[in-house]
């Protein structure tokens, strides 16, 4: 299972299957172009390789893809990626794929955070937003502890 | 000095060319691998994020996995946190540097923080090896009983990964799985139900166990009906809403689980019914997240032993998706109908029109999925409408799906066509819309029915077909134009006779009429759209056609192959069918001996042989073979072709065969009958032929079948067993003959004398099923099922003409999953026999009954008396497995 979002270019990748790195290329190659391709009245669904479907959505510039078993279902696959963006949103406040670009780490996390093994982690946006901010206050305290350390660019 | 992450993405977005990018990656790569050598600590935790960064623009990165390692045995969060995210982008399961992470992995397990055994169990879920799932599972499972409900959720899903890798590891853990459900956090329960789903998917993979773990789960039924219940009664709670539905998440999980549980278990679907009901008529269908509810309520409406109310009203709510203005929700409707029909087909029957409305929609996932179904939903009764959208379909589905839908007609066509001319219609017309694209066998099976059809068929079809080649040579489908030369050179005399339409079948084609209406409104633009409109159009059936000149053909037919299109196929094509027209036009002999000629020079090998070949055989010398040798094709064998349809029908197992398969109902396909009975399968028609010629209808071919009829006890004790098999005395063996051969249907009787049977003018012992009636008059080859073991099944079809030779056509079916594969076939003959083994069709034989293999032996029996025997052996090899049989027939019916 992967999930990517791009406008073209790769912003994030996350893949919960094992996948060669040349494999991985190719997948995203081939999807960014099927998904590409799509007129916007399209459905949100595509048939892929033997037993896979891709769900995507789009965001401003950005597309969510998510792939997904044939027997999964693909409605809630959706509502899971918006519930991915609206964290994002509340998280960055009114969030821009600029915002994902140079905080792609922190857009990882969230993403941790909400899943993992491809599963569902946690449906209350509330409690993911509070474990984010405690592990960020975490990183805070621990670099001022450490003074020298010149973390990496916050927010 | 190393920059910050923020600049390295400022300075690789300010990169013009790729180029520029490459250098400015390939720098910073080199600074990086020096901090890495130099054990900087200060910048490794940023560089490693650059690193993250490169990555992902899909530079290598390996460098760094050591790096990860050590970042993540730190005992500083922020490197812990960095070093856990690099760790599960930059490794995978098959990275051996990975197994060093586990000792770590392990000791934050243990770690005192929420959030550092949070980032240890994440890791384990996203990438836990199997041999890191042994060594973790108890660190693990721990926290599924941990207090903190954020360390919960994270181990039940960690738990999943675990129970993947080692499956036999689940059956310890149902209980503490099961005890999760009480818990109160929506974010354990959501993974608490996936994990049982997850252990109910990989414990029944692993062992017969797997019912007992369902059956354990089960228990808990009630409880999660009354959770599922009290989210729907629940009122508004802000944490979980989404478009005022309550956690659709973990209804959707609930729901899931529930179909998983129910699925064959009465008890417990029953216990669902009820709250299914509910969700099915409470949910708020305006958002997406109500749908998407509704959509695996239906599911498991459809999964579990409901009641027929509630699959009414499941099919209901799918009818009502369908006419949804959302494509995903049609979409949805779509697929999760094509599982329906198999069962309840009247019911998605309802809802053709609306399903063929979505062959014409502009997204082809939508289309794809009517078309499947809409593949599914043809009848005999509707074949005709069917096919006809299908085709029109065909004439704007993309290139690349087109291979595939000719099939799906094709198959269509082959199953259900009403008629004769119907079916020639059809293939023909598919065939110009996308000969390009169809697979070979489309064209030739179109010239197998013409070959079988009857002749004003054969005339009419060859019109056809010319007169279509003639309209569309420049732009011509490949296929169309092998099929008609095919068939121009093998019925080239019907041209010169003007044809009327055999007989006027009034709804026979109207599809021309309506294709371009239908493809205009479409909206997208179709391929090609005038040539194949144009196509459509003109096949149009016409009321008659003229007669065509000789020189016309000749002339078509040089204009083929001049044709930019024609391929060395094709000239093969075109020279065999000038070479057989020399015999069938004497006018146009020069014209053909000329154009043959042509290609005596030609560059291909293939071309100039046949050329040179036929050259001569079209030179005055061999004046005298020539109409023997350039003589009709001989019909293909329609019994093989019929008995392949039939299987086909009964495998789909639709309601009513087409009539004319009726007669063959009888003959059962089944391949799972005792190996012991080698005349089970087709027995009925053996009877038939073996009564028809001694009993019932004595003027069949009289003085071949009498031989082995002769009563044993009047011939001479048999000297010669042959050596190689030993036969039962003489008497014995006839029994068993005849005891084989009815085994199948009355093992308690006895075999009379075989005197009786065969001596007699009315045969007492007719077995308990009368043998059907000779179809049509016309009788099936005799035809053995000799040898039948772990699906493989092997038929022989019998055939003689006059004292010849007798042909038995050696037939192999594999029902299996698996191909077979380097298949050996051998058979010895006692010594009276003469045999000659002609090679087999191919050495491989598909999977699923889907292809057989022939292979022709040909046996003369020089001492008439003496009944055919045949021992037979088998070598094949199916799953990398040496298989060998051995089998012994001596049941062949009389010919």
């Amino acid at each position: 299972m992967l999930l990517v979002s791009r406008q073209g270019k790769t912003r994030l990748t996350k893949w919960y299957e094992t996948v060669s790195p040349k494999e991985r290329a190719r997948i995203v190659r081939d999807v960014t172009a099927t998904v590409l391709s799509r007129a916007p009245k399209m459905c949100n669904f595509i048939e892929w390789r033997a037993d896979k479907k891709i769900v995507y959505k789009r965001y401003a510039s950005l597309f969510f893809i998510c792939c997904i078993d044939a027997s999964d279902n693909e409605l809630l696959t959706l509502e899971m990626i918006h519930l991915f963006v609206e964290v994002l949103d509340r998280y960055f406040g009114n969030v821009c794929e600029l915002d994902i670009i140079f905080n792609f780490h922190k857009a990882y996390y969230i993403l941790d955070e909400l899943f993992i093994a491809g599963e569902l982690e946690e449906s209350s946006k509330k409690e993911v937003l509070s474990i984010c901010a405690q592990m960020d206050d975490m990183m805070d305290e621990s670099k001022e502890e450490g003074g020298h350390k010149s973390g990496r660019g916050g927010k | 000095m190393s920059i910050k992450l923020r600049e390295l993405i400022r300075a690789v977005r300010a990169c013009k060319t790729a180029q520029e990018e490459r250098a400015v990656i390939a720098k910073e790569c080199a600074l990086i691998r020096t901090a890495f050598k130099d054990n900087n600590l200060q910048f490794r935790h940023r560089n490693v994020a650059k690193l993250l960064f490169i990555h992902m623009l899909g530079y290598p990165s390996h460098f760094g996995q050591m790096e990860c390692l050590k970042l993540i045995a730190s005992p500083n969060f922020p490197e812990k946190r960095i070093g856990y995210l690099a760790l599960m982008l930059l490794l995978d399961e098959r990275t051996e540097v990975l197994t060093l992470v586990t000792n770590s992995l392990k000791n934050d397990l243990e770690h005192e923080s929420q959030f550092v055994v949070g980032l240890a169990l994440t890791s384990v879920g996203n990438l836990a090896t199997a041999d890191m799932a042994r060594t973790l599972v108890g660190d693990v499972a721990k926290h599924l009983s941990s207090n903190n409900p954020y360390i919960r959720k994270k181990s039940a899903l960690a738990m999943i990964r675990v129970l993947k890798r080692v499956p036999e590891l689940a059956d310890d853990y149902v209980d503490r799985v099961v005890g999760l459900l009480k818990d109160r956090s929506h974010g354990v329960l959501i993974t608490a139900v996936q994990l049982m789903i997850d252990v109910l998917k990989v414990g029944d993979a692993v062992a017969e166990d797997g019912t007992t773990i369902k059956s354990r789960f089960s228990r808990v039924v009630p409880s999660l009906v009354k959770m599922l219940r009290n989210l729907l009664n629940l009122g508004y709670s802000p944490e979980h809403d989404i478009a005022g539905i309550a956690d659709p998440f973990l209804q959707v999980k609930l729901l899931r689980l529930l179909q998983v549980l129910g699925h064959k278990n009465d008890e417990a679907s029953e216990a669902m019914n009820d709250v299914l009901a509910q969700v099915a008529t409470n949910t708020e269908t305006n958002r997406n997240a109500g749908n998407a509810i509704l959509y695996e309520c239906v599911r498991a409406i459809m999964t579990i032993e409901s009641e027929s109310g509630l699959r009414v009203l499941a099919v209901n709510i799918l009818g009502r998706f369908l006419l949804n203005r959302d494509n995903n929700i049609r979409y949805v409707a779509l697929n999760s109908l094509s599982k329906v029909v198999t069962e309840d087909a009247s019911a998605v029957q309802r809802h053709r029109a609306t399903i063929l409305d979505c062959l014409k929609d502009p997204d082809v996932s939508i289309r794809q999925r009517a078309l499947e179904l809409t593949y599914q939903l043809v009848t005999p009764h509707n074949v005709r409408e069917l096919a006809r959208e299908m085709l029109n379909y065909l004439v704007v589905a993309p290139p690349e799906h087109r291979e595939h839908l000719c099939g799906r007609i094709a198959t269509v066509v082959d199953k259900f066509s009403p008629s004769a001319r119907w079916r020639l219609e059809t293939l023909v017309t598919m065939l110009s819309i996308a000969g390009n694209h169809c697979d070979d066998s489309v064209a030739s099976s179109t010239v197998a029915y013409v070959c079988v059809a009857d002749p004003d068929l054969q005339q009419y079809a060859t019109h056809k077909l010319f007169n279509l080649l003639r309209d569309e040579l420049p732009q011509v489908q490949v296929a169309l134009m092998h099929a008609a030369v095919w068939c121009v050179g093998e019925f080239g005399d019907q041209l010169l006779r003007p044809c009327s339409v055999p007989n006027s079948d009034p709804d026979l084609f109207s599809s021309a009429d309506s294709a371009p209406t239908t493809t205009t409104t479409n909206g997208q633009p179709p391929q090609q759209p005038q040539t194949n409109l144009a196509a459509l159009a003109s096949l149009r059936p016409r009321a008659s056609y003229e007669a065509v000149p000789v020189p016309e053909i000749l002339g078509l037919l040089e204009a083929v192959l001049k044709s930019h299109l024609a391929t060395v196929v094709t000239k093969s094509y075109v020279l065999t069918a000038l070479v057989k027209l020399a015999t069938r036009l004497p006018a146009g002999k020069d014209e053909t001996d000329d154009l043959v000629a042509t290609f005596r020079t030609s560059m291909s090998l293939e071309l100039q042989q046949r050329s040179c070949e036929y050259a001569s055989l079209l030179s005055d010398d061999w004046t005298h073979v020539r109409p023997e040798a350039l003589a009709r094709m001989p019909a293909l064998d329609a019994a093989a072709l019929a008995a392949k349809r039939t299987q086909g029908i009964e495998a789909v197992g639709v309601d009513a065969a087409p009539p004319t398969a009726s007669s063959f109902e009888a003959m059962p396909s089944s391949p799972a009958l005792d190996q012991t009975a080698p005349g089970a399968g087709p027995s009925l028609l053996d009877l038939d032929d073996i009564f028809g010629g001694g009993g019932g209808g004595g003027g069949v071919s009289a003085p071949q079948p009498l031989q082995p009829q002769q009563p044993p006890q009047q011939q001479p004790p048999q000297q010669q067993p042959p050596p190689q098999q030993q036969p039962p005395p003489q008497a014995s063996s006839d029994a068993d003959l005849l005891s084989d051969i009815f085994s199948a249907q009355a093992p308690v009787q006895q075999p009379p004398p075989p005197v009786d049977i065969f001596g007699g003018p009315a045969p007492q012992p007719v077995p308990p099923p009368a043998p059907p009636p000779a179809t049509g008059g016309k009788r099936a080859a005799p035809q053995i099922k000799a040898f039948e073991k772990d699906g493989l099944v092997l038929t022989m079809d019998l055939s003689k003409e006059g004292s010849g030779p007798t042909d038995v056509l050696c037939t192999f079916t594999n029902y299996t999953a698996k191909v077979m594969e380097r298949l050996v076939f051998q058979a010895a003959v006692p010594k009276y026999v003469v045999m000659e083994m002609k090679p087999a069709s191919a050495s491989t034989v598909p999977a699923a009954g889907e292809g057989t293999v022939t292979q022709l032996v040909r046996v003369t029996n020089t001492v008439p008396t003496k009944p055919l025997m045949m021992r037979l052996k088998i070598r094949y090899v199916v799953g990398g497995r040496q298989i060998e049989e051995q089998a012994q027939v001596s049941s062949f019916p009389a010919l």
